[in-house]
């Protein structure tokens, strides 16, 4: 039977593009034998192989889980439309990478919920997999359809789809649930059992133990529990990230994937407390690794993949403490085995001119800024804290070392923004060019200047003080990339900018609840999958589903929140208080700035007193704090 | 040391018949990192281990016969090399022989002359392995096996692949499955794939279904040597 299946996707094969994305046997690949475990987890990526392989918690907990002697955790990722088309043709299920084995088989199934975009995969991969979508239509017969990431605190349009919802850093919380697993599942009860007692753990969220109804504005009206649920639920977080569990071996792709190097998390979290992003409040405290532990780390991550470049990621590498130092040891250390070091996230002001050179010593391919905004108004509106002389200077000065590719990131959309503020982006823009010209002019270096200009729609996210506000009109949005379009001429200028339709689905399911499920499911049977992808994104195919569904999609996408209402997700928490959410959201209209508690005193966001967790900003500091 | 390099013949299994050639690069130059062999970078912006394929494989196929040329930054015992890489190669691939390069040699890419390739047929009908034979003797028989190759933004190519062929040869038949032996052209100055040949045949004969990439297994590689066509290592034992 087993072998039958892996016979079938062999022949298969040969037919469809990248067939590597389908074929498993990577080095580092962990394959057990199924019949010697108790548990049997696919983690599961609701999109394709490459975009999947390059994300960092899918691989912790894949090796975490399999570290578990009575577990197994095998990878399950989107199947590209040729080979869903080949697997639908010759009645093959969704599989596994490692076993080649049926994911209906299996105890547990996790999706990671990295991007709205991507939901319609989910529901694609549960039909492609056997599994029914709703989970009412779900016995115990089949897998426990559990999901987490940063989308997962706001999981209200999924609540028919899945089980189980873990909150927060799943690291934290996975032994407990998969402990509970297999207590109930020696004990022979129902499902509804193991969902009572796995919503006994912290951080685990059951959506059907929760009746929930909105007015239509989209406020909660009624909100009751059932089996003594929890009111409220709180996310889980690591105690100590310098002894919590990180991989010291990754799987290693045989094709290119997005993010093709070791990718080392030197810290978790942000504190500089930009105002529309969702990632600086859901992933605080700020919490680092220390250098010792990061360069370990290292070691056995190139020992192990032979990987030429290592990535220090967070959400603000820059921040990281003595940032430098860390770097320079790792870039002497690698020097002779040319494996290069990369610090992705660097804000204008603290970013190191010297320290650039060093990393890209040879290659100086191009640097990335993120002022965010046009205006400095509109700067302090979000709270990005950065100046126009910031920015000015440090293009300057690595246009003077002999740099000439320079990408500047910008959002459009922003709470209280005109055209001015637009207008001011491509102002912003060809200064930055001009400063750049004029360097290129006096230098020996001729080559020109290329200053590219990418400009995203600003999406309102749940647990963000911008969560009240309303997404731009199609018409707003249209205006203002005409805009950019006609002011952005010119040689040394380029511009890109986001599909409307795709940020107007994305601001849905962003803010959505329970309703929107109906939407998805429909516009999935209408053929709705990859949406993330521009040659598969289909809006007339989900107005549709609206039409249908009888929803009014311009109810989600505009709606401007009731400062005193319930919002959907009001009974998930991050850890920081509504309350201050509410107080930066005031200050963004008064035009007001919150420092950075790093370096100024605590600006109350609660988080501390609402997690069992704390700062840790031990970077450099071998003793710890 | 005026020419340090290593040649050496790796097997492509089943694990890995769906890399790509990039795919297959990459993992070399990983696997050279990991077992931290001396082997010599390229110059310039970005510095990469000089290594040569002889030929590409396609995907899909496999092979015992992936030759590479690895230039050394410090010589190496051919042996520590072998068992170096080995134990560091993911399953599928692995060094089967590795032999010092003695005098300067052009690279094993221009000099690619022929493959062989064993392939299963699969056969509409059980019959007879003298039956088949006779079918393919027919085959060869025929003053010209014309071929249509598409291309990719390009017309059609039609062309006669009987000088291209070496060798056809049934060599066993089992039920309704059959194992042919193939020598055909590779390299630069023609290429023929060992698909279009089964397939040919398929057109040809009633009893011949069209090719299986997965059914083709690459068995030897052989280039110009001196007028003669030798394995890339014999070569080097003059």
């Amino acid at each position: 039977m087993a072998i039958d299946l892996a016979n079938k996707i062999q022949e298969i094969l040969p037919e469809v593009s990248k067939p590597t994305r389908y074929m498993g046997n990577e080095l580092n690949m962990i394959k057990k034998d199924l019949d010697q475990v108790k548990m049997k987890v696919a983690l599961a990526f609701p999109d394709v192989y490459e975009v999947a392989m390059s994300h960092l918690g899918i691989k912790i907990l894949y090796h975490l889980l399999n570290e578990r002697e009575d577990t197994v955790a095998e990878r399950v990722y989107a199947p590209w439309v040729d080979m869903e088309q080949k697997m639908r043709e010759n009645n093959i299920p969704l599989f596994t990478l490692e076993n080649r084995a049926k994911v209906a088989d299996f105890d547990m199934l996790g999706f990671t919920l990295q991007y709205e975009m991507s939901y319609t995969n989910i529901l694609n991969m549960l039909d492609l997999a056997g599994i029914p979508l709703r989970n009412e239509d779900r016995g115990k017969e089949f897998p426990l359809v559990i999901v987490g990431g940063p989308c997962a605190f706001n999981p209200e349009p999924l609540a028919p789809f899945v089980d189980v919802v873990l909150l927060g850093e799943a690291e934290a919380a996975i032994g407990e649930v998969v402990d509970k697993y297999l207590a109930w599942k020696n004990s022979d009860t129902s499902k509804e059992e193991l969902l009572k007692n796995l919503s006994e753990v912290e951080g685990i969220y059951v959506p059907s133990f929760y009746q929930i109804n909105y007015n239509d504005n989209g406020e909660v009206v009624e909100f009751e529990t059932k089996n003594n649920t929890p009111k409220v639920l709180k996310k889980r977080v690591i105690q100590n990230l310098d002894e919590s569990y990180y991989p010291q071996k990754l799987i290693l792709p045989y094709m290119d994937i997005v993010h093709d190097r070791v990718t080392l998390e030197v810290a978790r979290g942000c504190t500089r407390g930009c105002r529309f992003c969702q990632a600086g409040m859901i992933y605080r405290p700020v919490r680092e690794r220390s250098h010792e532990r990061i360069k370990d780390l290292a070691k056995k991550l190139i020992e192990s993949t032979g990987y030429d470049e290592i990535s220090l990621s967070s959400l603000s590498t820059s921040d990281y403490s003595k940032i430098e130092d860390l770097a320079k040891d790792l870039l002497e250390e690698y020097k002779d085995q040319r494996v290069s070091v990369a610090l992705p996230s660097m804000r204008v002001d603290s970013f190191s001119v010297d320290l650039a050179k060093e990393l890209q010593a040879v290659r100086k391919t191009g640097l990335t800024f993120a002022p965010e905004a046009g205006t400095q108004r509109l700067r302090d509106v979000i709270n990005k804290g950065i100046d126009e002389e910031d920015l000015l200077e440090t293009t300057e000065a690595v246009f003077k070392e002999g740099w000439r590719r320079v990408k500047l990131y910008f959002m459009m959309g922003l709470p209280t923004e005109t055209l001015e503020d637009i207008k001011g982006i491509a102002d912003l823009a060809k200064k930055v060019a001009e400063i750049g010209d004029e360097i290129r002019r006096n230098s020996d270096n001729k080559r020109r200047v290329k200053v590219g200009v990418s400009v995203s729609t600003f999406v309102p996210k749940p647990h963000t003080p911008f969560q009240w506000s309303k997404f731009n009109t199609l018409e707003e949005i249209k205006e203002k990339q005409q805009l950019l379009r006609n002011e952005l001429r010119g040689k040394d200028l380029s511009f890109t900018w986001t599909d409307p339709y795709l940020s107007t689905m994305e601001a849905v399911f962003a803010r959505g609840d329970r309703r929107v499920a109906d939407v998805m499911e429909k516009a999935w049977e209408l053929g709705a999958k990859f949406d993330g992808w521009s040659e598969h994104f289909d809006y007339d195919l989900w107005q549709k589903a609206f039409e249908e569904s009888g929803y009014n999609l311009e109810d989600y996408v505009y709606r401007n929140f009731n400062l005193e209402g319930r919002l959907p997700w009001d009974h998930l928490k991050v850890g920081v208080d509504k309350a201050y959410l509410k107080k930066e959201y005031q200050k963004a209209i008064n035009v007001e700035l919150t420092p950075d508690c790093r370096f100024n005193n605590c600006t109350g966001c609660g988080i501390l007193n609402n997690l069992d967790a704390k700062i840790s900003l031990i970077g450099g500091d071998n003793s710890g704090e | 040391m005026e020419n340090n390099k290593i040649r050496a013949r790796l097997l492509k299994g089943d694990e890995v018949r769906f890399i790509s050639h990039l795919d297959f690069l990459n993992t070399m130059n990983r696997a050279l990192r990991r077992a931290n062999i001396p082997i010599a970078y390229s110059q310039g912006y970005n510095p990469t281990p000089n290594i040569s394929f002889a030929t590409a494989l396609a995907v899909g196929l496999t092979s015992d016969s992936e030759y590479i040329d690895f230039e050394m930054e410090e010589t190496m015992d051919v042996q520590d090399f072998k068992e170096a890489l080995n134990k560091v190669l993911p399953r599928g691939i692995e060094v089967i022989e590795a032999k010092q390069l003695i005098s300067k040699s052009k690279s094993l890419a221009s000099l690619v002359r022929q493959s062989s390739y064993f392939a299963r047929l699969e056969l509409t009908k059980e019959i007879d392995i003298d039956k088949l034979r006779e079918e393919v003797v027919n085959f060869l028989a025929q003053e010209e096996i014309v071929i249509r190759r598409k291309r990719r933004r390009k017309k059609d190519r039609v062309f006669d692949i009987k000088p291209m062929i070496s060798k056809l040869e049934v060599i066993g038949v089992q039920g309704d499955l059959a194992t042919i032996d193939m020598l055909i052209q590779t390299g630069s100055s023609g290429n023929l794939r060992p698909e279009e040949v089964v397939d040919a045949l398929a057109d040809y004969s009633e009893f011949i279904q069209p090719a299986k990439l997965v059914n083709i297994h690459r068995s030897g590689l052989y280039i110009e040597d001196e007028g003669k066509t030798i394995s890339p290592i014999e070569a080097i034992k003059r």
